[in-house]
């Protein structure tokens, strides 16, 4: 998967790895990020940096929930620098979105996954990444998930 | 309103809508009950999405678990025995309810010859994973199962010490001899 660096035009490779016992020290101390992730750590909590370099630009924490056959987002954050106007990297969560709707599929749960947005934010969700909404929570599955694959994981 | 909350509408104050679905998923903030109501009804919904998949849905997202079960073990440093080509040959079979003889002639190879490579007495060719990605509407690509294959190899080469030695007994003359 490719990050866009935004000054530049170029796309460089990410790569998107489970967090590690060591990384626990450096996410907390870690300014970037603004919400506790420490109250995460039960679940699958993935860090995307770029190849071979060390800078968390994003987490996702990712709750499996097998007997409803589905991946429930609870939390993303992309690093303070890779947001808004100013931002670095662009991409940053459209890819741990992308990352998610991977592992669904190979968990065999028809690529769905889903959250619960903020109110205001709900049609920013489905037009920007394409989810459906089903009561509180926004899903994505099947094709609407491979679509995001393709966009941000096989991006080159 | 909670800590989140309170950090959600410092952000709010900070970026755009836009920006702020670039950027995050917010904790949900529902109640312990709103939360299991909102799951129930998911599940529900679920459910009968289930019952309600076409054959060809069932076949695209079997399809689709099998390429990203597979690039994620290539991509992967570690071996495992049991992911091999045979392996996933015989999920890639169940997947598309198609039986030896059926697959071998959907994709023009011998039975004989697909019944090797589906008992590892034979290596998938080039040829064969081309025409697995054609079978597979181009879902699932030739290059995964080129490398599915390759890291067998890999594996082999590594730890066949039997045949390493079988085959070097066959040279007949070797062109640089280590002095040490």
């Amino acid at each position: 998967m490719k990050l866009l660096h935004r000054r530049s035009g170029e796309f460089h490779e990410a790569v998107i790895e489970l967090v590690q016992d060591e990384d626990w020290e450096i996410i907390e101390k870690d300014e970037n990020f603004e919400f506790n992730w420490l109250k995460e750590k039960k679940y699958f909590v993935h860090k995307i940096t770029l190849k071979l370099e060390k800078e968390i630009l994003g987490l996702v924490s990712i709750e499996d929930i097998p007997k409803e056959l589905r991946l429930f987002i609870r939390l993303i954050e992309v690093g303070k620098k890779h947001r808004g106007k100013e931002k670095v990297y662009d991409h940053v969560a459209g890819c741990l979105l992308a990352f998610t709707c991977d592992l669904a599929f190979q968990r065999n749960y028809n690529g769905f996954i889903s959250l619960i947005p903020k109110t205001e934010l709900v049609n920013h969700y489905k037009s920007k990444y394409g989810f459906g909404e089903f009561g509180s929570h926004l899903y994505l599955e099947l094709e609407k998930s491979e679509n995001l694959i393709k966009k941000y994981l096989e991006n080159g | 309103m909670g800590e989140k909350d309170d950090l959600y509408e410092k952000l709010r104050q900070q970026y755009t809508d836009e920006e702020l679905v670039e950027s995050f998923v917010f904790p949900h903030g529902l109640t312990e009950e709103e939360k299991k109501k909102a799951d129930r009804e998911l599940w529900e919904f679920r459910k009968k999405r289930l019952q309600e998949m076409t054959p060809e849905e069932k076949i695209y997202s079997g399809l689709l678990r099998i390429k990203y079960q597979v690039k994620a073990y290539v991509e992967s440093g570690y071996y495992d025995e049991n992911k091999n080509v045979s392996n996933y040959l015989h999920e890639y079979m169940r997947v598309v309810a198609k039986n030896q003889k059926e697959l071998a002639e959907d994709i023009a190879v011998h039975p004989t010859r697909l019944s090797r490579i589906l008992n590892r007495r034979e290596k998938l060719s080039l040829a064969i994973a081309y025409r697995l990605e054609g079978h597979s509407g181009d879902l699932i690509p030739a290059i995964l199962w080129w490398k599915l294959m390759q890291k067998e190899v890999e594996h082999e080469i590594r730890t066949d010490e039997k045949e390493r030695r079988k085959e070097k007994k066959r040279v007949k003359n070797i062109v640089y001899k280590n002095a040490s």
